[in-house]
């Protein structure tokens, strides 16, 4: 037993590592025999995956961590490589596996294949860590490989990256007061409940903030949605002030009205649905980043560090604000992209919001619920961007399955959404005492109307993602087909199709109650009516989607038009990114601009004019002041090397 | 034959890797007459040899390495710290001297003792755990600094003038052993004396080359390194003095003044402790320890004194910058680690929030000024600033974590400081956008920016400069990292404005080099020679070896900064 839970064990860290050591050959080898070996190690993982899940639900005991190396030791300090004995770890490599299959089937010729295996093996160390510096390691990793994923040829650093730094260093920050607060060591193990709840709570709130900006944005959240750009853009090189900021992870290029590019876009009316724009990320690549890179990652953190986040009271309520506000914000840009990748994109990011609403909850079993919705979702989301990308038109039916099944609202979403009502009900219901004479009142705290507005959130996403999604589908059935099906469009289409399902029946299957009776199991299926009606409210986006999308028609351009400003803002991502350019780029580039000019003025000029000043008042004895400083260096020299002589004098006598 | 050969040189290692360049400059010397492909191949060899002589340090040091005497083990602790040690007298030396003293019987007699002449100022040299890094680093980098000489612009008849080829390759050699003097010394004076001559070599090599403007800069440069040189200079001497009041020899033949320097350290914190010398010590090292401090900090660059090194970086000739940022730079973070930090703990932890403070804002108004900063040359200096004050920072923490990413920052900010000014472009043409004027290769995109097909030279050497950079900016597996990684861990337990600080540092010179990354350099004038190949190679080899395996590293550094500090293990009770 111990040989075979190593061997699994040893593969699922050593195949990603293997694979990265073989994509050197990229170029020497066929990039086929390349994509199959990859494609083996994938399978090997997800299967070692799979065997470890079943080994630790029949033997729960048999499956211990294993360390396999040591990166860093200092005393009380150490960074081991390897792997935990953790359910969600092994749910998580499976998921990073089956994405990568996926991806595999129809990676683009023109990305490389390193960066790709590198980023597996960072999504890897980062999944199976059992401490956090291999977490870190793993985090990092991952982000920088992915990133890389998305420059084309030469292109200059993506921006994407800039954001995950942010991230980085917020997650350092609360590994850096983590660790000197549990008593110093950087294993997960000690962060029990027990230890956690020594600690005081501000400073649990400290450390669980700066895990939550962590997250915020390895998860795309808002306000680090938005990947901060260079003032190099078209816009600023024409003078505009809005500059080119891109969210590249979400495939929007905001382009300010009246610009060149915008007027060609919406004069040519094949645009209204179109290819994503040539410089934009693959949809393969935006699968791997979604599915597995960016969004996976953090959900796995954030259940990893569970009890402290239990123990935070007030960044939960943050992480729920934050989470409500991204779903809704997400759901109303999905409703207005022009392509299938930005509509995927937002959709899958607001999902990420919805997972982050559940963990705020503050219940461990309600956020695993949402946790495990958008796990199931996120196999789907990436089945729909592959498809796009390898076989579009020929897809169809399978989108349709899927399509209705994320529409009609997942089973899991309907149990989030029950649990948030109820909690918001919770809450309410608790008396309040006005004064100390009044008979207590039931008001509701400032909590309770924030739990109110977020159950009102996810009522208008749910509108907004059916009304999305088959916007989408309707609209993109009038894309006449680009180019015939080719001989991979098979194998990926096989591949969907059993992901799919296996998706579709697990995801009910899951969702389902088990009961055991002395009859034996029985199931009781999945709710799709509760207290909350998310199911006919995605049915209402349907069939406002086909009202208006189903056949071409004015419709869509009167009702943008009657709608005003917010059609364009719900296009422009509510200005998120001139924003973001208005409040953090700008004011930085123009300090670091005027911080030079000072330093030129003040400390190159000033000091000239000082020394000039001073050679004037001293008149010509002092002038090797204003000149220049080789005479004073000269001095300076001698005096020291009298200095030492008088001292070394003085010492021989 | 290892008795023969091998032990000879492995047992002085230090000295041999002091004497090497100076013989090589006497060779040059010579063999000058010869031409000047028999200088290049002298320092080919010379540079050949030094690298393979500091690789052998480095493996060789031993870090666990048990004291050989039960008196050094009493005095510097139960590890050999220091070792391949090698002591000559230099100034002052033993002598005989005849006493007359009266026997049982009351009888006169002479007799001969051992007397000390003058003070006892000896050529020491060895390396611990910290300067063997230290060495290594210094090594490599004159090396590549050297092999980046500018073009030689041959005389009317097609020869190479001469002067032009031995002087700046004496001047090289004459760095080489100053800056490796400066820390292998064991010596007070021979580390001041060394120090000082770096910057002559620095002067001469700057004098020989460089821009316009540096008959400007440098002298304010080397009077920056000279008022600190002074200051340490001061500072030292006084302790020194002190040390030698303190210890009261029994024997007034034996001189009373140590300039060693494990001794000096060893000794100040022994006899410091209680009593009389305590309320001595109190009184006066307050005086030596700020002249150390200002003495070893000023020339570090640090913002807003930043000026005279970055006005120098941006007019040396190349390879003179790559050592300037490199190496002489850190020589401050060195003072700090020899002299400030063991021989003043408790003043040092008594300020180091202050400290720690403002060393962090020096380093966040330097990545700012990077930040707005267009030309590439600057942009690093004023990014080799922030990272010194970064390593600063993690010196000035006394705990384990900062002391060890400070010192492996110094490490990995050589080898990308290195390979970022290598790959520069030989002439000053800026940016791409600022060449585009001139270059009709350059033509605007569609949305503005600038298109260019690059060659493969091009392509090269800006996926390089894009690997330099990731491990700038600290990416995993690269060298970086591990200093981004561990440092904060020290911080956090020292201060958190100092932490937030550093964080904030780290954050904006990663945006700021992925704005550089924006504006690509012009390398359509150069070649990629087979130089290029060796030295790429060996600096990217080593960035990564450093960010996968430090392990390494920290295993010969750790014991020496253990014995040397008073690191507090106990960090959680400490705030």
């Amino acid at each position: 037993m111990d040989t075979l839970r190593t061997l699994l064990i040893g593969t699922l860290v050593g195949a990603p590592l293997m694979a990265y050591g073989l994509s050197f050959l990229e170029g020497k080898l066929s990039r086929r025999v390349l994509l199959i070996a990859a494609q083996l190690m994938a399978v090997a993982v997800l299967l070692s995956a799979i065997g470890l899940l079943v080994m630790s639900r029949l033997w729960p005991d048999s499956i211990v961590g294993v360390r396999l190396g040591t990166w860093l030791s200092l005393p009380g300090f150490e960074v081991t490589l390897g792997a935990r004995s953790d359910d969600f770890a092994f749910v998580l490599t499976t998921l990073t596996s089956i994405v990568l299959l996926l991806a595999l089937s129809a990676w683009p010729q023109e990305v490389s294949l390193r960066w790709l295996m590198l980023a597996w093996f960072g999504v890897t160390l980062a999944n199976v860590a059992g401490n956090l510096g291999q977490s870190f390691v793993g985090w990092t990793l991952s982000a920088w490989a992915s990133s890389e994923l998305a420059r084309k040829g030469d292109k200059p650093l993506r921006p994407v990256w800039l954001v995950q730094r942010v991230s980085d260093i917020a997650m350092l920050a609360g590994f850096g007061i983590a660790w000197m607060h549990l008593a110093s060591t950087l294993e997960f193990s000690a962060w029990t409940p027990e230890a956690i709840g020594s600690l005081r709570p501000e400073l649990i709130e400290s450390i669980a903030l700066c895990f939550l900006l962590g997250v915020i944005g390895r998860c795309a959240q808002l306000p680090l949605s938005v990947w901060l750009e260079t003032e190099q853009g078209f816009a600023a090189q024409s003078g505009n002030s809005m500059s080119k900021i891109s969210d590249v992870m979400v495939g929007v290029w905001n382009v300010p009205d009246g610009h060149e590019v915008a007027e060609r876009l919406k004069a040519d009316r094949s645009n209204r649905w179109h290819e994503s724009p040539e410089d934009s990320v693959p949809p393969t690549v935006l699968a791997w980043w979604l599915c597995a890179a960016f969004l996976p990652v953090g959900i796995g953190l954030l259940v990893r560090l569970e009890p402290l986040f239990a123990a935070a009271p007030h960044t939960r309520l943050l992480m729920v604000a934050v989470g409500a506000f991204t779903l809704l914000m997400c759901s109303a840009n999905a409703a207005a992209q022009t392509n299938w990748p930005r509509v995927l994109s937002q959709f899958a990011v607001g999902q990420c919001g919805f997972v982050l609403i559940a963990m705020g909850m503050g219940s461990r079993s309600k956020g695993l619920l949402g946790v495990s919705a958008f796990l199931w979702q996120s196999v789907l989301i990436a089945v729909l961007l592959v498809a796009n990308s390898a076989i579009r038109r020929q897809a169809t039916r399978l989108m349709v399955v899927a399509l209705s099944f994320m529409a009609a609202g997942l089973c899991g979403r309907h149990a989030v959404a029950d649990s948030v009502w109820e909690h918001a009900r919770k809450l309410f219901d608790i008396p309040i005492k006005v004064s100390e004479e009044s008979e207590p009142v039931v008001l509701g705290t400032t909590e309770t109307r924030l739990w109110l507005l977020v159950v009102g959130a996810i009522f208008l996403s749910e509108f907004l993602t059916g009304f999305a999604l088959f916007r989408a589908w309707f609209v993109s059935r009038r894309e006449s087909v680009s180019r015939p099906a080719l001989n991979g469009d098979r194998q990926v289409r096989i591949l969907m199709g059993i992901t799919t399902l296996l998706v579709l029946l697990g995801s009910l299957l899951a969702r389902g109650e088990w009961e055991r009776s002395d009859a034996g199991f029985s199931w009781t299926p999945p709710r799709m009516f509760g207290v909350v009606p998310l199911l006919p409210l995605a049915l209402a986006g349907v069939v406002l989607a086909w009202w208006m999308y189903s056949k071409p028609s004015s419709l869509p351009e009167k009702i943008a038009a009657a709608m005003g400003p917010f059609a364009r803002l719900s296009r422009n991502r509510f200005y998120w990114d001139d924003l973001y350019f208005l409040l953090v780029v700008h004011p930085a580039t123009v300090i670091g601009e005027w911080l030079v000019w000072f330093e030129e003025r003040a400390f190159g000029r000033g000091a000239g004019s000082v020394r000039n000043s001073v050679a004037s008042v001293f008149g010509e004895s002092a002038e090797p002041l204003s000149r220049g400083s080789a005479m004073i260096g000269a001095l300076t020299t001698v005096g020291s090397v009298a200095v030492l002589a008088w001292m070394l004098l003085w010492l021989r006598s | 034959m290892w008795d023969t050969l091998v032990r000879p040189i492995r047992e002085h290692l230090p000295l041999w890797l002091m004497l090497l360049p100076v013989c090589s400059a006497v060779l040059v010397g010579f063999v000058r007459l010869a031409g000047a492909a028999a200088v290049r191949q002298t320092m080919l060899v010379n540079l050949l040899l030094s690298v393979a002589l500091s690789v052998w340090l480095v493996v060789a040091y031993e870090p666990l390495k048990p004291a050989t005497s039960q008196e050094e083990a009493a005095l510097l602790g139960p590890l050999e710290r220091f070792q391949f040690r090698d002591s000559f007298a230099w100034v002052g030396e033993t002598r005989s001297a005849l006493v007359e003293r009266l026997n049982r019987r009351g009888e006169r007699r002479v007799i001969e003792v051992p007397a000390q002449w003058g003070p006892n100022i000896r050529f020491a040299v060895g390396v611990d755990g910290i300067s063997v890094w230290f060495v290594a680093l210094s090594v490599l980098l004159v090396s590549v600094g050297s092999s980046l000489r500018e073009p030689l612009r041959p005389n009317a008849d097609g020869r190479m003038p001469m002067a032009v080829i031995s002087t700046p390759s004496v001047a090289w050699l004459w760095l080489q052993a100053s800056l490796v003097g400066t820390f292998v010394a064991l010596d007070v004076v021979l580390f001041v004396a060394c120090w000082m001559s770096t910057l002559l070599a620095i002067a001469w090599l700057m004098g020989s080359g460089g821009d316009s403007q540096r008959h400007e800069v440098v002298p304010r440069l080397l009077k920056t390194s000279w008022w600190g040189g002074w200051l340490v200079t001061l500072g030292l001497g006084g302790l020194v003095l002190v040390f030698g009041w303190l210890r009261t020899s029994p024997n007034p033949a034996v001189s009373s003044l140590i300039f060693s320097i494990p001794e000096l350290i060893a000794g100040i914190g022994q006899l410091t402790v209680a009593g009389e010398n305590a309320f001595l010590w109190g009184t006066i090292n307050v005086w030596l320890f700020w002249l150390l401090v200002v003495g070893f900090t000023w020339p570090l660059g640090l913002a807003p004194l930043h000026r005279p090194f970055v006005e120098a970086f941006a007019s040396a000739p190349r390879g003179v910058a790559l050592v300037l940022a490199g190496a002489l730079l850190k020589i401050g973070v060195y003072g700090w680690l020899r002299f400030v930090a063991p021989v003043f703990p408790d003043l040092l932890h008594q300020h180091s929030d202050t400290f720690t403070t403002l060393v962090g804002l020096s380093s966040l108004l330097a990545a700012a000024l990077a930040f707005g900063e267009r030309d590439w040359q600057r942009r690093i200096a004023l990014a080799t600033s922030s990272s010194v004050g970064l390593s600063l920072i993690g010196v000035m923490t006394q705990m384990t974590e900062g002391l060890t990413g400070g010192l492996l920052r110094v490490l990995s900010h050589g080898l990308t400081a290195g390979l970022l000014v290598w790959l520069l472009p030989r002439e000053r043409v800026g940016s791409l956008f600022q060449a585009a004027a001139n270059d009709d290769r350059c033509f605007a995109d569609e949305f503005g920016g600038l298109k260019k097909t690059p060659d493969p030279v091009t392509l090269r050497r800006r996926r390089l400069v894009r690997f330099a950079l990731f491990a700038w900016i600290g990416l995993p597996g690269l060298s970086g990292f591990v200093a981004e990684f561990v440092t904060p861990f020290g911080l956090f337990q020292h201060e958190f404005n100092a932490a937030a600080l550093s964080l904030m540092t780290s954050g904006l010179i990663a945006w700021m080099w992925v704005r550089a990354d924006r504006e690509p350099l012009d390398w359509s004038r150069e070649l990629w020679t087979r130089r290029d190949n060796f030295v790429v190679a060996a600096l990217v080899t080593l960035n990564v070896a450093l960010g996968v395996a430090p392990q390494f590293v920290v295993n010969r550094l750790l014991p020496s900064l253990m014995s040397a500090l008073p690191v507090q293990s106990e960090h959680s009770e400490v705030r």
